[in-house]
């Protein structure tokens, strides 16, 4: 692990499980009229756990270059619906609007933490 | 990479609700529509919604985009009108009506409006963070 990786620690990793997140709303919110289409959203909390276990390519040479956190493995639950519907759609687009904009502040919120990071380790390189 | 990914979603989105409002638009065109017999009455379309699994580049899998499966046409019965007057009566001077519901129309017209601009808000919004992303410690 690199000293930037050390320094930006956990919200990289934050900020892709919340990109994938959005995604998985978005995808809700596009299927708000499918019949049959059971909204989902990602388990933040064992998407972030599986993430943190050793899921990088092993960097053996100097020349390979590291991977970024990548989540290999699905955290995907279904979300149950406050009220049912007669075609079996669970898609509440009020709620899932919420989600969405929930996931984008905290992706912003990890994005600002990380430049935080990022911007004190420059001041260390700088000296200044 | 999801975010990009969202974009494409959004897309699908706008696109199903297009064929969407396309249908309805041609259901209203058709309120007071006539024909001769029951088979050749106009009956209302509704397109039917399919969930598809985007594949993207990487290995992950992505968010379930929407695609228009098929159109399927009202089962509803077409009402006979006694119009014996009408060029296109039957033997019996009846003319069959469309079985479009207005109403039903429009409030399936603003539905499918609102979904539109949920969508394009959707795209909007994961544009904005992949700008803040790409313009990170710039400042």
């Amino acid at each position: 692990m690199s000293t930037i990786d050390k320094a930006l620690g956990v919200f990289p990793t934050a900020a892709a499980v919340q990109a994938r997140r959005l995604e998985v709303i978005a995808g809700n919110i596009a299927n708000a009229t499918t019949p049959n289409y059971r909204a989902r959203d990602v388990d933040f909390k064992r998407a972030l756990a599986e993430a943190g276990d050793d899921m990088r390519l092993s960097v053996t040479h100097a020349k390979h270059v590291e991977t970024p956190e990548q989540l290999t493995r699905d955290a995907l639950m279904f979300r149950v619906p406050l009220a049912p519907s007669r075609d079996g759609n669970t898609v509440e687009t009020h709620i899932e609007e919420a989600a969405y904009g929930d996931a984008a502040g905290r992706y912003l919120a990890a994005l600002r933490f990380a430049e935080g990071a990022l911007s004190g380790l420059r001041k260390a390189y700088r000296g200044d | 990479m999801s975010l990009s990914n969202i974009l494409k979603l959004a897309g699908g989105a706008l696109n199903a609700q297009t064929v969407r409002l396309n249908t309805i638009a041609s259901n209203l065109a058709n309120v007071e529509t006539v024909a001769s017999s029951e088979a050749q009455a106009y009956r209302a379309k509704r397109p039917v919604f399919a969930s598809v699994l985007e594949q993207a580049s990487d290995q992950l899998q992505s968010g379930f985009g929407v695609k228009v499966q098929s159109i399927a046409e009202t089962n509803r019965i077409n009402a006979q009108v006694f119009d014996p007057n009408n060029p296109l009566a039957d033997a019996a001077g009846y003319v069959y009506r469309s079985n479009v519901n207005p109403l039903e129309e429009m409030t399936d017209m603003l539905d499918a409006a609102r979904s539109y601009e949920t969508a394009i808000t959707t795209a909007s919004t994961a544009r904005e963070l992949m700008m803040r992303t790409i313009d990170m410690n710039t400042k």
